[in-house]
């Protein structure tokens, strides 16, 4: 290890901010089970998902250094040797790169454990978002580097961790989907992102906004008045240059952050019917499909035809095949036990009737056939579902088959 | 300008309190030690000097090269770091080449007699040991003019003879300024002295020229004391 190494080790708080970062990454990239680790987008956006605790840490740390730097005692190396102007940059920088570097690190390795040899929005896009996820690290850090110039330590890591807070709420879309640019945002999806992809504009300006903000703050120093540090011009012109840009960025950029792409699923098996998944989803596939296998058996051995269609496809985000003729579609899949009655009523479902997606729900007599036909088919493998203790009984195949050619034709007052 | 530093016209003002100069002086190689009361405004000129604080009017020319080596009053060295990795953090700093950088840091060290420990963190150092290393990272890029605020204010009677000695072998062919109070400081260093008392410049000259300026009256039990006391006590009337 260099002197340089050993000295920023010792010396600095930054780069052990990226123990931190491992620390919550890896609790992010085990957290339930991780449910599509085979999408290269999904795991891009899933390890973002604790960036919100990460960015306080870093902005904290970055001004404590910052701050350390500039007390009495030490101010005269960034402020009368050469290269002093350097010295913040250098703080914030064993920062900001070792966490960076493990982040990206840790998406690494999610995506070689999830097999992602070719994703689906290819390559380029998943290094962009996260080149855009590394521009928020060393935007933190330079915002924390910028607050602590001017403060004392202990103040400055509180300030700059409430402010981090505040900008992460106030500048990102965390538990919302926002319709339009924001310069931290993006970050973060829990569900499958089959069907989607990103804007690559957003992607590139959030990266060039935050950069450039981060480089405008972190050469920016205050100066020495009667002793003390205060804000000077060119402090205060960097804060102003930020706010400004971040303000005015959202009003710039136009379009939605990310874009539907609907694709069906095309690892496909079988005959009787054809059954089409996601080759992402193929790791956790089999209780599914197994319990679709039991599903249908049951189903043509008790002579209920109408239950067996031609085709199964997985649906994914704005992709449902199911059309009523022959064509079923099955959840998105994920790890874990099999939900069978959750299963039959995603098998059943009218997807391609508009009621179900209009704004006043459809009728009780859909909700009424919808209950009877699950505790039919799950009577049929032996799970009778009837949750409402309601008295459901079984309906026989030609009941069945009345309904189904209902829905088909988008007539959900079909009553059992 | 001799090879220093010079500073024309130079002055600060605190708001409306206190105003320090308008002060000139040229400085060559050699011990200068600043000699005043508390608050004379010693460190105010130190950081004047050192580009820590923009003058209200006049200016200062550093010769040769663009940065002092400086060592602030109470310095605040990252303790986790050995002698060695923080110099090499100043050198690099001080825009002192790759190459040149670790001869630099040998150099320094060997120059306040801190080679043994090289490689002692900066919290085992006494505080003799840790003044000198203040000295060393002032050195390291081989300035011409050092600016030294106190160095030998909280040593023992041992200790302080050390820097002393150091400072003197520093100083051969570079202009060393040293900030204190301290009398025997001024006896066993200066080669010349600048006496600053509220904020003015009162004198400038050599030992013996300052003893002249004793009154037999003022408080002190030598000359160079009885000297000091009566200008500081006259540029505060």
């Amino acid at each position: 290890m260099s002197v340089h190494a050993r000295y920023a080790l010792r010396t600095l708080a930054g780069p052990w901010a990226a123990l931190v970062v491992v620390g919550v990454d890896l609790g992010i990239a085990t957290m339930r089970h991780a449910p599509y680790l085979g999408e290269g987008m999904w795991t891009v956006r899933w390890m973002a998902l604790g960036l919100w605790i990460l960015w306080p840490v870093v902005a904290a740390v970055a001004a404590v250094d910052a701050a350390r730097l500039t007390r009495p005692g030490s101010r005269h190396l960034p402020f009368t040797t050469r290269r002093g102007r350097v010295e913040y940059v250098w703080a914030a920088s064993w920062t900001a790169v070792p966490a960076i570097a493990v982040h990206t690190a840790v998406i690494i390795v999610a995506l070689a454990i999830g097999g992602v040899g070719h994703p689906r929005v290819g390559w380029a896009p998943i290094a962009l978002a996260v080149v855009a996820q590394g521009s928020t690290f060393l935007w933190f850090a330079a915002v924390g580097s910028f607050i602590g110039r001017c403060t004392p330590p202990l103040l400055a890591g509180i300030l700059a961790a409430g402010a981090s807070l505040a900008f992460s709420y106030v500048l990102t879309n965390v538990g919302a989907a926002a319709p339009e640019f924001e310069v931290l945002g993006d970050q973060g999806a829990s569900v499958s992102q089959i069907g989607v992809t990103w804007n690559l504009t957003h992607l590139a300006v959030q990266s060039v906004i935050l950069v450039a903000t981060a480089a405008v703050m972190l050469v920016a120093r205050p100066v020495e008045r009667s002793a003390r540090i205060v804000p000077g011009p060119a402090w205060v012109s960097a804060a102003l240059a930020t706010v400004v840009v971040v303000a005015v960025a959202p009003r710039a950029v136009a379009g939605a952050p990310l874009s539907a792409e609907p694709e069906p699923p095309d690892d496909c098996t079988g005959t009787q019917p054809v059954v089409c998944i996601y080759p992402e989803h193929r790791r956790h596939a089999e209780p599914t499909l197994a319990a679709l296998d039991a599903l249908l058996d049951a189903a043509r051995d008790a002579g209920y035809a109408s239950f067996v269609p031609t085709r199964v496809e997985e649906s994914s985000r704005r992709y449902d095949a199911a059309d009523g003729h022959g064509v079923m579609s099955l959840p998105i899949l994920e790890p874990g036990q099999v939900d069978t009655p959750g299963l039959v009523q995603r098998l059943l479902m009218p997807g391609w009737c508009p009621a179900l997606s209009a704004d006043t729900p459809p009728p009780d007599a859909y909700f009424a056939a919808m209950q009877s036909l699950t505790f039919t088919w799950t009577s049929v493998v032996g799970e009778p579902y009837d949750p409402m203790a309601a008295g459901l009984r079984q309906l026989s195949p030609d009941e069945v088959g009345r309904i189904q050619s209902a829905w088909s034709a988008c007539d959900l007052t079909a009553e059992p | 300008m001799s090879s220093g530093v010079a500073f024309r016209e130079l002055s600060f003002a605190y708001g409306r309190g206190f105003h320090l100069g308008p002060l000139s002086a040229d400085i060559g190689p050699g011990v200068t030690c600043l000699v005043g009361a508390n608050g004379a405004g010693k460190s105010t000129l130190f950081r004047l000097l050192a580009g820590l604080q923009t003058p209200t009017t006049g200016s200062v020319q550093i010769d040769g090269q663009d940065a002092v080596g400086y060592l602030p009053q109470s310095p605040d060295f990252p303790t986790g770091a050995t002698c060695t990795e923080f110099l090499t953090h100043v050198a690099w700093l001080q825009s002192v080449p790759r190459r040149a950088r670790r001869d630099a840091v040998a150099h320094a060290l060997d120059s306040v007699g801190l080679t043994s420990h090289a490689h002692t963190k900066i919290r085992a150092l006494s505080g003799g040991m840790a003044r000198r290393l203040g000295i060393a990272q002032a050195l390291v890029h081989d300035p011409r003019v050092v600016l030294l605020d106190e160095p030998t204010v909280g040593l023992d009677p041992v200790q302080r003879i050390a820097a002393r000695e150091v400072l003197e072998k520093i100083a051969t062919d570079r202009a060393v300024v040293v900030s204190t109070h301290l009398v025997e400081d001024v006896r066993g260093l200066a080669a010349r002295i600048l006496l600053l008392s509220d904020g003015q410049l009162v004198f400038d000259g050599d030992i013996p020229a300052l003893e002249r300026e004793a009154r037999p009256s003022a408080p002190g039990e030598t000359p160079l004391e009885q000297a000091m006391a009566t200008l500081i006590i006259g540029g505060q009337r």
